[in-house]
């Protein structure tokens, strides 16, 4: 009986060692699928590698084991994660800061605008007070020409008030989207501090 | 990715961190690291990625072609200057005597 017995254990002993490698590396792969994808292909070399230089015993296994323990996959992703995380942090702090200048000479420019259409105003009705002293219309004796230049006149003060509608207008409707873009950027840098803590 | 925040300290990786300032020009691959601390992979590995990372550690994949020789390629991992740096610092800081030569490049 013991003969049969040490025969059996013998054969198990053998089909063990033989099974050994690839039953490691099954468990191995199945570490490797938990960690993130972008991670797996590297995992997957360099525990490959390092298991072939294991001895093929039991130390085989444990390599095997150990890796596929949960703490293994969860300190990579976690890591991972961390990382990736840190780069949007930095990118989205850099793209509030460059947004925050943006709107900061917009504002400027805009404070600007009065005092420039003002200035523009002060000009036109220099020019058109000086044009009146010397020559006034009531000069012109040709009536044609005192139209056209009436005409002129009206034209240019329509244009000059088109023009500032106009601007006045899309710097209104640019500040509204700065608003929104800036409200929408608390909201992901919000959003982004909040899957970093998770 | 290199990032530049410091990894946290731990037990384990001033373990892993002394194996390379005891051979600052040797390359070291997991399993060489895991028979010298005894550090089980599950836990080694994080810490060298992490370490990759944070730029102490460089991590080079060994030159060979993986159908020729048969296995995969290993990933050998060297001390940086920055890495030793950061060690040296922080064995000076619990007081751990260390007499290796200074850090050339």
């Amino acid at each position: 009986m013991d003969i049969v017995i040490s025969i059996l254990v013998g054969f198990l002993m053998i089909e063990v060692y033989a099974w050994l490698p690839l039953f490691s590396k099954w468990i191995l792969e199945r570490a490797v699928r938990r960690v993130v994808p972008e991670e797996q292909a590297r995992c997957r070399e360099e525990w490959n590698a390092d298991l072939d230089a294991m001895p093929n015993t039991m130390v085989k296994l444990l390599y095997a084991l150990c890796n596929f323990s949960v703490s293994a996959a969860e300190s990579i992703n976690a890591d991972f994660f961390e990382a990736n995380c840190t780069d949007i942090d930095r990118a989205l702090a850099e793209l509030m800061s460059r947004h925050r200048a943006y709107v900061e000479e917009f504002r400027r420019a805009k404070m600007n605008r009065a005092a420039q259409k003002a200035r523009f105003e002060h000009v036109v009705i220099d020019t058109l007070s000086n044009l009146n002293a010397t020559h006034s219309l009531d000069d012109i004796v040709d009536r044609g020409a005192r139209d056209a230049i009436e005409t002129l006149a009206k034209a240019f003060e329509a244009f000059t008030g088109t023009l500032h509608q106009a601007i006045s207008l899309a710097s209104d409707l640019l500040l509204v989207s700065i608003d929104s873009s800036t409200e929408r950027l608390d909201q992901l840098e919000g959003l982004l501090h909040e899957a970093c803590r998770k | 990715m290199v990032t530049d925040k410091d990894p946290r300290w731990s037990h384990q990786m001033l373990r892993v961190m002394r194996i390379f300032l005891e051979h600052p020009r040797e390359g070291f691959a997991g399993s060489d690291i895991w028979k010298k601390t005894g550090i089980l992979s599950g836990t080694l590995y994080p810490i060298l990625m992490r370490l990759e990372r944070a730029g102490w550690l460089d991590g080079e994949w060994e030159v060979l072609d993986p159908h020729e020789a048969g296995r995969p390629r290993k990933r050998l991992y060297r001390l940086t200057g920055l890495g030793y740096n950061k060690t040296r610092s922080a064995l000076a800081e619990i007081g751990v005597a260390d007499a290796r030569s200074e850090w050339t490049s």
